[in-house]
């Protein structure tokens, strides 16, 4: 059947499933997936591109940041614009507003937002970045200059160097190539092979989801994406992605204390647990995002039990949360008590992190249920929250976004419903499988308190 | 072509309503304007119907704040933390409740020149939204405790704030600038106004405030104005009867001086920089052309000093903020080389003053300001409006704007003000604003004497 027959019959069945407040999704035959979220009240389009893509995915130790690295590089030439130059000329040119682009452990992201009238200008040239990148030796020079002063600063930013440690704790060394506190050392070694070869991998239609928001419609969405995007061929077959493996512990681990700056009034203590992950466990995933939920609820049980039964400062800061990952979720208790009484302060850290084991253990053990009207509650929350966030489109893009690259679009279509499906005694087998296992246990204090803390607790292990 | 369709139905709870306010909004391009309303109280209430909004803003701003009330600078900040932790009616555990629920969202916050309690509600709520505004406005909670962990919190926050090298430059650039920090700013932990504060001392501030007649509210959702004014009129029931503070004087901006002030940090990563100059208060005349100025310069700044020079991880220079109106910013951000990137600047600042807005590049030729003035007009337009999207945004917006220009249609004018800025405003707001630079630098200690010498010469 000729092509235009079957976008014709496509339109209509757009026009025939008007549905309130729907998404619309569409395949390309390269394996573009493309939502577009109509917002005719919004001037704008906003537009976002996702990769499967970051610093997980490298495969090897001289590859660390390159995922960062060939971020920057689509700022730069490419069949349209020949230079950086003229990349920004044609940015400012369709009155691109909040545009970047972003580099996580799982995600790359890249997001505009422009006037209505400009949509297309801004998808022809989102098209040449991606497709026709021109990596430009000079050009990749200078970047690993730019690139070389954002990591350099990162490096030596007192929170980032903390969880730099956290992470080398949880993984070790040798998994570092694969966070995001990677080094600058194998920078030099970037060239245009070595980004031609990523564009191969993971550059490719079938690895990239295109979500669009505001005042565009299903058919013109459709129309231009593939005017512009059909010719994007299809990928290689890319290289398996390992997760990240979690160094064993026992119940005897001491705390690993660590210094820098942070407030000298306040000891931080945390606690953390690998989590079950989107492709190991995807409903597991769901039941873990009710229980993080369940336990940092200001009004629950739990963090009210802490402040009675403990030295926990705050509930307004202290939570437990669990981050969803494709390849590797963790779970994290945090919480603050006040750096008085030195001498007693290791004492009463670990009271706290007791306290929240022993929580956990009677969930695990069936001995504190989860009622199914607390599930209730919370997935209502979460449909209430997704209301506020939503009425903005960068943001409702940005989550969708997210949410593919960690899962799939189903898993974000699905996701209410699927919160709302988790019992009580899903939450106890989770709370069991993995929170009864030993966390890796870590303070954070003032370097004033450090060695105080050192020598209650003895050497850092 | 073969292209696979699947339509899916995403926020199935509330679909219908949103079908309904799409096609309102389809419809309505024509969008309300800002409606006054004075309630029966005297109250001045300011209303903006958005058909097609699903939440509702509510939000009360009392002309008290630190700047205004530099003998006692933290009443303010902590009586607003109180309002949006606990009230009188609506204690800790049930204000928790609500948050836990997700549908309000409460938020209390103070600065220089004005203070806001805000409830963000899923728009069916607006009226219970209202009323825990008013509760939370006119009766504070009296909870010893939670007035300690506030203060506690607040005192922590300095501490954050002043071990960062970024932050604690300010009072630093204040000082050799001004010969004094800014009236009011809470800067370093010299200051102890928060740490001796008393509830007492909040409460008794409580009720001064309470009766300002410069209090007003803003509000903006898918109510009608009559509708909201009911609404409003049922909670807010209290007269104002005294007269407000007058507002900050504005200090004449120093002349120029070709120093750059080094601050060493111990905390400080790579090399930060910030230049400050003078700038017009918003909605005046001539600052629509200093936004555009700005950006331009910006542009400039990212052309030469990054992607040419890849000196920087970033750089700009910044319009005034709507509520600190004395002086803009120009940034160096992670910087590698200073010297370097600071006669960069200079050079493009130069070119902007003859009318260039992009030097020539190896493959093309320089750029006039009236080559590119259309398009970065697009873009501060396109950013206005992506900044001005939800309600609690709009009612944001209004009330700083109000608050800082006086004028309750300033900030609805700024669009067309932008698209009457010409070239030659442009080149002249350069020439005007961008001569008297006053820099600061932050540095590791170890890396000062490499830089002792640094000069801004433009």
């Amino acid at each position: 059947m000729p092509a235009r027959l079957i976008l014709a019959l496509v339109l209509l069945l757009l026009l025939a499933v008007h549905l309130p407040a729907a998404s619309t999704v569409f395949t390309l035959p390269n394996g573009l997936e493309t939502i577009v979220f109509p917002r005719p009240d919004v001037p704008l389009v906003s537009i976002q591109f996702s990769i499967r893509h970051g610093y997980i995915y490298a495969n090897d130790p001289l590859d660390e940041g390159i995922a960062h690295f060939y971020e920057h590089m689509l700022f730069k030439a490419n069949s349209l614009t020949k230079t950086q130059q003229e990349f920004m000329r044609r940015l400012n040119e369709i009155g691109a507003a909040g545009w970047n682009g972003t580099t996580g452990s799982e995600a790359v992201t890249y997001y505009l937002t422009v006037p209505a009238t400009e949509a297309e200008r801004a998808l022809e040239l989102w098209s040449a970045v991606l497709i026709d990148t021109v990596f430009d030796p000079p050009e990749i020079r200078r970047e690993i200059s730019v690139v070389s002063n954002e990591i350099e600063g990162n490096r030596r930013d007192p929170g980032r160097a903390f969880w730099r440690l956290v992470n080398a704790a949880l993984y070790g060394q040798d998994q570092m190539y694969r966070t995001g506190h990677y080094e600058t050392a194998h920078m030099g070694r970037f060239d245009r092979a070595l980004l031609q070869r990523e564009q191969a991998r993971w550059y490719t239609p079938d690895n990239c989801m295109l979500s669009l928001s505001g005042a565009i419609d299903e058919r013109e969405a459709l129309q231009l994406v593939s005017k512009h995007f059909s010719r994007w061929k299809r990928g290689t077959p890319r290289p398996v992605t390992r997760p990240l493996q979690f160094k064993p512990r026992t119940d005897r681990s001491r705390n690993l204390v660590l210094g820098g700056f942070t407030n000298p009034g306040m000891l931080r203590v945390l606690l953390l647990w690998p989590g079950p992950s989107v492709l190991s466990n995807r409903n597991e995933t769901l039941t873990a995002d009710v229980l993080s939920y369940y336990l940092s609820e200001k009004s629950g049980g739990f963090l009210a039990s802490l402040t009675t039964n403990t030295a926990l400062f705050s509930t307004d800061t202290a939570g437990f949360t669990f981050s969803t990952g494709r390849y590797t979720s963790e779970f994290m208790f945090q919480g603050e008590i006040p750096a008085t009484n030195i001498p007693g302060l290791l004492a009463r850290a670990s009271l706290l992190q007791n306290t929240v084991r022993q929580a956990l253990a009677r969930i695990a053990e069936g001995k504190a249920r989860i009622s199914p009207e607390s599930i209730r509650r919370i997935a209502s929350r979460i449909i209430n929250d997704r209301i506020f966030r939503h009425e903005k489109p960068p943001a409702l893009l940005q989550d969708v976004s997210w949410w593919w690259c960690t899962a799939d679009l189903a898993y974000w279509q699905h996701y209410d419903r699927g919160i709302a499906t988790v019992t009580p005694r899903a939450l106890q087998r989770l709370a069991r499988d993995w929170l009864a296992k030993p966390p890796l246990p870590v303070l954070w204090a003032h370097d004033s308190l450090r060695a105080a803390l050192e020598q209650q607790g003895g050497p850092n292990p | 072509m073969k292209t696979a369709i699947r339509t899916v139905q995403i926020f199935a709870l509330v679909g219908v309503l949103f079908l309904g306010n799409l096609s309102a909004a389809a419809q309505e391009a024509r969008e309300p304007s800002w409606v006054c309303l004075t309630l029966p109280n005297g109250i001045v209430a300011w209303h903006r119907q958005l058909p097609a909004a699903r939440t509702i803003s509510i939000r009360v701003c009392v002309p008290s704040a630190s700047g205004l009330n530099p003998a006692a600078p933290a009443n303010d900040r902590l009586l607003f933390s109180l309002m949006e932790t606990a009230g009188e009616e609506y204690p800790r555990a049930r204000l928790d409740r609500i948050r836990d629920e997700g549908a309000l969202d409460i938020s209390g916050t103070s600065g220089l020149i004005f203070s806001s309690l805000s409830v963000s509600a899923i728009a069916d709520r607006g009226e219970e939204a209202a009323m825990i505004l008013s509760s939370l406005l006119y009766k504070p909670a009296r909870d010893r405790q939670i007035f300690s962990e506030l203060r506690t919190r607040a005192v922590n926050e300095l501490h954050w704030r002043d071990g960062n090298a970024w932050s604690a430059l300010d009072p630093h650039l204040q000082l050799a600038v001004h010969g004094k920090t800014v009236d009011g700013a809470f800067y370093g932990l010299s200051d102890s106004a928060l740490a001796t504060t008393q509830l007492e001392d909040v409460l008794d501030h409580h009720r001064k405030i309470l009766a300002f007649e410069g209090t007003f509210l803003v509000s903006c959702g898918p109510q009608s104005a009559a509708g909201m004014a009911a609404v409003l009129a049922r909670s807010f029931t209290r007269p104002t009867l005294r007269p407000s503070p007058r507002p900050l004087a504005r200090a004449p901006f120093p002349a120029a001086t070709n120093a750059v002030h080094v601050f060493p940090h111990e905390a400080a990563s790579s090399a930060w920089a910030k230049g400050i100059f003078a700038a017009p208060r918003p909605g005046s005349e001539g600052y629509a052309a200093f936004v555009l100025t700005s950006r331009i310069w910006s542009e400039m700044l990212m052309d030469s000093v990054r992607s040419r020079n890849g000196l920087v991880y970033s750089v700009w220079a910044s319009s005034p903020s709507r509520e600190q109106h004395a002086s803009a910013e120009f940034v160096l951000y992670r910087c590698q080389d200073i010297q370097r990137a600071l006669d960069l600047a200079a050079e493009s600042l130069r070119k902007l003053r003859e009318g260039i807005a992009v030097l020539p590049g190896p493959e093309s030729p320089a750029r006039s300001i009236a080559d590119v003035l259309p398009a970065t007009r697009n873009q501060i337009l396109a950013s206005i409006a992506l900044q001005n999207i939800t309600p609690a945004e709009r009612t944001s917006s209004f009330a700083s704007w109000l608050l800082a220009s006086g004028d309750p249609k300033a900030f609805d004018r700024l669009p067309d003000a932008i698209r009457a800025v010409s070239p030659e405003d442009i080149r002249k707001t350069a020439q005007r604003f961008y001569d008297r630079m006053h820099w600061g630098v932050t540095l590791s200690p170890k890396a000062v004497t490499n830089f002792c010498g640094l000069r801004w010469n433009p």
